[in-house]
């Protein structure tokens, strides 16, 4: 994607949640006696918002500077992401924090070792260090910080 | 007497160990750094007592800044950005002479500048805060704001970008409960929202989860290779003689530039550097493995760290992103820092100044026994590290409040805050101007209600106009800079014309 596309994409998203907060702040009740009420400062802060957004995009359209956006290795970072959101879930869901915790790390793991090459040894490694790795946690937090997961 | 007595050394002894092993251990590895380590170590606030807590933070703190060093003598590449300029000196004494002698003036110039900023956080603290006891509001306002000021106009970065991700920091610190009217504000309806979001749930996703992500764009199966031989870290009297004037130049850089606001230890170390290399008797050395050109911007380096509390400890504003996070350990304990903390918690002070004086005493034993430990860390692939933050975030977050709201938004937040690093915003100000938003919001609305709306009253005292010239430079100076660098510019375009010319 073009950077400059991208610049502009975020910059009219920031100022559209600039004018959602100056909207939403004038259905604050107003203030008394000097004070001007819950809504003033995020007000000012909209607004603000909405200007530096428009300083952005002015100086974005007019920079000479041509490149493209690009995350290299996209798949990976959308990879641990979607594993992560899968964990939360997993959790929230089941509970079994510490050993849904190991398999997570395992899985994490050999996602990221999978293009060294995956063969038993490799596997076997994985698993030991999640295996280690969860109970290290599992004493650290249960025993010394007593959070009960 | 008295006030050793206010000190547990016990617990202290655990926390400041743990803050600096983490500290050095984070620090010495490319990529992770001070922040993160201060982040992961946070939730852990939580089960201990405040003096513990906020040492062992402070401890990674000086802990990293000397890891730092650890990767730019021994890998070539610095763990932390304030480390680069050591490797200008470092590098070549470690090729030429021993890796281990330049560790070892890295680390007496760590210890020297950590006891100097200990040194000026304990004789200037009371001093700054009997001073800001005469601060009224409008001017709380202004050096709050100052910190951000900062950040947009002295950062570096760009300018809009820079603003935009301060004004979502002070946004993001309105939402919950107003403290004025007692109304929910922004909060979309959500009872996890009412107190804000999770201070926790926020730093550890903006740093540590997008870190992870960043991680993710490289190869996470490298692993940096060394060769394990002379890594004795230690000096003789006579070497260490030779570069006391570069410590004590460096550290009085340091501890300056580290009370400025919104400034830190990377503007601080290659100060240090260049000021050094000008006080130096064989300045041509410099480059070349000269002990004072390592020696100085690592004393630089922890001397800021005392620098930095001064002002947060006297006037309870944090000037860094640093700062801020530590500053999360104050808030988790309900202590609000500040002339009024300095004044009624004399044990909680007197605790600090001793534990910091600890920290760097103690900095100085674990790198002497420690630093090829660390160093042999840094062979570690983040195919390991990064499975490992990850767990430590999720288990850092839910153990901070227990609420599964809050693991999604660190998730959340980290996704959204690797796309937005990518574009060039700061994450740095966006903490900053998080933790400072309830300070501003509440000296600006409590002068306008004392003066009855006037706002003639943020221009008309002496200390809110000193504070505006001040900030009106900080503008002058980055229009200057901008324009400096567009002539530059032209002026390489033109010579590019000239050339292709000929």
């Amino acid at each position: 994607m073009h950077y400059r596309i991208l610049d502009l994409t975020v910059f009219i998203a920031l100022a559209a949640l600039g004018a959602m907060i100056i909207y939403q702040s004038y259905e604050l009740p107003a203030g008394f006696g000097g004070d001007m009420g819950s809504g003033y400062f995020p007000r000012i802060l909209g607004w603000m918002l909405i200007g530096f957004c428009v300083l952005g995009a002015v100086s974005s359209l007019f920079s000479k500077a041509v490149h493209e956006f690009s995350i290299p290795m996209a798949w990976q970072v959308a990879g641990t992401v979607v594993l992560m959101a899968l964990f939360i879930w997993s959790w929230s869901t089941f509970g079994y924090f510490y050993l849904q915790l190991a398999v997570f790390l395992f899985v994490l793991l050999t996602f990221y070792r999978a293009s060294v090459g995956i063969n038993a040894k490799s596997l076997g490694l994985n698993a030991l260090f999640a295996v280690i790795v969860s109970v290290a946690f599992y004493v650290v937090f249960n025993h010394f910080m007593y959070v009960n997961v | 007497m008295e006030i050793l007595a206010s000190f547990d050394f016990v617990a202290s002894f655990f926390a400041i160990a743990l803050g600096l092993f983490v500290g050095m251990l984070l620090g010495a590895l490319p990529g992770l750094g001070m922040i993160i380590g201060i982040t992961l170590l946070l939730p852990l606030s939580y089960s201990m007592d405040p003096a513990s807590s906020i040492l062992m933070l402070l401890a990674v703190y000086q802990g990293a800044e000397y890891g730092g060093s650890i990767s730019a003598i021994v890998l070539k590449i610095p763990g932390t950005a304030m480390a680069a300029p050591i490797m200008f000196d470092g590098v070549p004494m470690a090729e030429n002479k021993s890796p281990g002698k330049a560790l070892a003036y890295s680390l007496y110039g760590s210890t020297f500048g950590g006891l100097f900023g200990g040194a000026v956080l304990i004789f200037f603290s009371e001093p700054v805060a009997r001073f800001a006891l005469k601060l009224a509001d409008p001017e709380i306002f202004w050096l709050s704001g100052l910190g951000l000021f900062a950040v947009v106009t002295l950062g570096g970065g760009n300018v809009s970008k820079t603003a935009i991700s301060v004004i979502l920091g002070l946004f993001v610190g309105t939402m919950g409960i107003d403290l004025f009217s007692g109304i929910p504000r922004f909060t979309m309806d959500s009872p996890s929202l009412l107190e804000g979001p999770n201070l926790i749930a926020v730093v550890v996703g903006l740093f540590a989860i997008s870190e992870v992500l960043n991680m993710n764009t490289k190869n996470m199966n490298l692993s940096f290779k060394f060769e394990k031989k002379d890594m004795k870290t230690s000096l003789t009297f006579r070497e260490m003689l030779q570069t006391v004037k570069a410590m004590f130049a460096g550290s009085f850089i340091g501890s300056v530039i580290g009370v400025l606001p919104g400034v830190g230890s990377v503007i601080s170390s290659w100060l240090a550097y260049s000021g050094v290399k000008k006080l130096s008797r064989q300045p041509e050395t410099f480059g070349k493995g000269n002990p004072e050109g390592i020696a100085g911007p690592d004393a630089s380096n922890n001397a800021t760290v005392g620098g930095a509390l001064l002002p947060f400890l006297a006037l309870g504003i944090p000037g860094s992103a640093s700062i801020a996070i530590i500053a999360g350990a104050f808030i988790i304990h309900g202590i609000t820092p500040g002339p009024q903390m300095i004044r009624n918690n004399p044990e909680l002070i007197n605790a600090l100044y001793i534990g910091f004086i600890f920290t760097t005493i103690g900095m100085f034993f674990m790198g002497r026994f420690m630093t090829t430990l660390f160093a042999k860390a840094l062979v570690t692939p983040n195919a390991l590290l990064a499975p490992a933050i990850v767990a430590s975030s999720l288990m850092g977050v839910y153990s901070s409040s227990g609420n599964f709201f809050d693991i999604w938004l660190m998730l959340g937040l980290g996704v959204v805050a690797f796309f937005l690093r990518k574009l060039d915003y700061s994450v740095a100000g966006f903490i900053l101007a998080l933790v400072l938003s309830p300070i501003i919001e509440k000296s600006f609305r409590r002068a306008l209600v004392i003066t009855d709306g006037d706002f003639s009253a943020f221009y008309s005292r002496p200390y809110s106009q000193v504070l505006l010239v001040i900030i009106a430079g900080m503008i002058l100076y980055m229009f200057y800079g901008q324009i400096r660098n567009l002539m530059k510019a032209r002026a390489r375009k033109n010579s590019d014309k000239l050339a292709a010319n000929h």
